[in-house]
């Protein structure tokens, strides 16, 4: 892929992270360019969410760095969006969908002010974009559990952020939500917009993603998908347990 | 005159605690008003002890502060993950009320608390405990205390409301948005201890709690917004307020105890009638599983094609009293025809496949 500018959109370096003895990130390293698609594979406890919440500034971090554009995230909030695991939230908390999508330009607004007309205007049209528009005025604890999904990504699409980390964005959603997912990757991707999203499923890396990062406590590869995704690292990745009909494995 | 400032009293403790009880419930953490009723006690104590003068407002700032230090070293413990959630409450806060009765008892600098003022605090009384400024009586002491609360309470839920909304729905995207949750909750912790303070002496530790969970836990069941829970607590603490005073005054007994048992009565009546409560939800499911039995028979039925009772029944898998009831039931509703030796059933004509 040739990048459109010099300066990479994400930049991490050396993030650690540990919860107790071990570390649960150790000296990761990354660098994506603008309009990168990329998916975080890896292991069960290999640190992908802690990747993702560490960048974020979610969890404290040991050691490391992240840049966004060449600029600290955490000085300039707008350009990142988070979509956290569904679970990860009380779906009974009394509000209705277009509130929650809402609070996506709460970042926007900063302090003490309050969302108006034209919040509520830009969290509909994130809506319309995941075909939610419908259920605007819904009650969030009778979503379903794809529903959940698209209003979580409308939430962060409200954002308008340079850089959307997304964990697990297709767990647990029907066949229909994961296409309307995976398009809207596509066409953020397209706007010049970046994601590093955590996947569980390799079979759709090849398919869904254009860029790789292989972790497991360290980054072991980043790369396209071409490029790093490929049996030897996986096999490496995950100790020799890649089912042999993983489809799609690009053979290099 | 009295009455009025005892029901006054009342009412603003009610109002105070219901509204900052509102989010503990809604972050599902309505057990830390119980830790700060009792983490509260030792640091009436002590800085009562400290500062020697029962009718300073560093009183009440000097122990929501202790209170604000013990429930923080709580969640500091339970962030350990060595004890889980609810055993560091269990295990801490008895302890630190113990240590509030046992300074109590000792009678330590000559404090005013009974035992029983603990429990279900002295709101009879109240009124007659003055706020005296240069000579002038202002009214009761408590009473400026829990409009003190009041007042913070509703300062800090209109200037940071969607603060407070996001941080208790989704901390981490609060911390992804640039908010500061730790320090909102920290500080909202102190407002909330505060108000536990403040309405101690009227309240006492039980009432407390009891203003503070049963107002919110039942407005939640009848409506869906957060700003419409809040609203609605405020509005079942203020009932609770009001009918356990008049309860207590018919009773002649005081007030407190009537006011705990309006507002845990304001919960079941809402656990049982509201829109989410379990008559309405039981109901609903009741008559979807009845219509589901009368559709389940037709659906194995042809119209004028009689089969036998028996096999319909073998293959649904119920007992003859359910399968009884249902075909009395779809007789009459459905169309179901039964012969007369009731050993066949079909369809009328009139119905066709379902």
């Amino acid at each position: 892929m040739i990048e459109r500018v010099e300066q990479p959109a994400l930049e991490v370096e050396g993030l650690t992270v540990t919860y107790g003895r071990e570390p649960a990130l150790w000296n990761a390293d990354l660098r994506l360019g603008q309009g990168a698609l990329a998916a975080v594979v890896g292991p069960n406890g290999a640190g992908k969410s802690t990747l993702l919440k560490a960048a974020l500034g979610v969890v404290p971090r040991v050691s490391g760095r992240v840049r966004v554009l060449g600029v600290d995230p955490a000085r300039k909030r707008r350009l990142v969006a988070y979509v956290p695991q569904r679970s990860s939230v009380d779906w009974d908390f009394p509000t209705s969908v277009l509130d929650v999508v809402t609070m996506g330009t709460y970042g926007r607004l900063g302090w003490f002010r309050r969302p108006g007309r034209s919040e509520r205007a830009a969290a509909m049209q994130a809506l319309e974009q995941m075909e939610m528009a419908d259920l605007a005025g819904r009650q969030i604890a009778e979503l379903s559990g794809g529903q959940q999904q698209r209003v979580f990504l409308a939430r962060a699409l409200v954002q308008d952020a340079e850089v959307y980390f997304m964990d697990e964005p297709f767990a647990g959603v029907d066949a229909v939500t994961e296409q309307s997912i995976a398009s809207l990757m596509g066409r953020l991707a397209q706007h010049g917009k970046t994601i590093l999203s955590v996947h569980h499923d390799l079979a759709t890396v090849p398919r869904y993603f254009e860029h790789a990062v292989l972790l497991n406590r360290a980054v072991q590869a980043v790369g396209t998908v071409k490029e790093v995704f490929h049996r030897s690292n996986l096999d490496r990745l995950y100790g020799g347990r890649v089912p042999a009909d993983v489809p799609e494995l690009a053979s290099v | 005159m009295i009455e009025f400032w005892t029901l006054a009293i009342a009412a603003v403790t009610a109002l105070a605690c219901a509204l900052s009880g509102s989010f503990l419930v809604l972050k599902r953490e309505a057990l830390v008003s119980e830790g700060l009723a009792h983490a509260v006690l030792p640091g009436i104590v002590i800085a009562y002890a400290l500062l020697g003068d029962r009718t300073s407002p560093l009183l009440l700032v000097g122990a929501a502060a202790m209170g604000l230090v013990m429930i923080l070293m709580v969640q500091a413990i339970r962030r350990t993950g060595v004890v889980d959630s609810t055993a560091s409450l269990g295990v801490v806060f008895p302890a630190l009320f113990s240590i509030g009765v046992l300074l109590t008892s000792l009678n330590l600098a000559g404090t005013h608390f009974h035992a029983d003022c603990i429990i279900e605090g002295n709101l009879a009384l109240a009124p007659l405990d003055r706020f005296v400024v240069g000579g002038h009586d202002l009214g009761p002491r408590a009473f400026w205390s829990v409009s003190t609360a009041l007042l913070l309470v509703c300062g800090f839920v209109l200037a940071l409301f969607k603060e407070l909304k996001v941080l208790t729905f989704d901390p981490e995207l609060a911390v992804s948005l640039g908010f500061r949750p730790g320090r909102v909750h920290v500080a909202w912790l102190a407002v909330v201890s505060f108000t536990v303070v403040a309405s101690f002496e009227a309240a006492g530790s039980i009432l407390v709690v009891a203003l503070m969970i049963a107002p919110p836990a039942a407005a939640i069941l009848w409506v869906d917004d957060v700003r419409h829970v809040l609203g609605l607590a405020g509005v079942f603490g203020l009932v609770s307020a009001f009918a356990g005073h008049e309860i207590g005054l018919a009773l002649d007994i005081a007030p407190a105890g009537p006011m705990a048992t309006s507002a845990g009565g304001l919960f079941l009546a809402s656990l049982a009638l509201a829109p989410r409560g379990v008559i309405v939800k039981g109901r609903a499911y009741r008559r979807s599983v009845a219509q589901m039995e009368e559709d389940l028979i037709a659906a194995r039925l042809q119209p004028g094609f009689p089969r036998p009772c028996e096999a319909v029944r073998s293959e649904l898998g119920w007992g003859l009293r359910r399968f009884e009831a249902v075909v009395a039931r779809a007789e009459s509703s459905a169309g179901l025809v039964r012969d007369v030796g009731a050993r066949t059933l079909h369809l009328s004509a009139g119905r066709g496949e379902n």
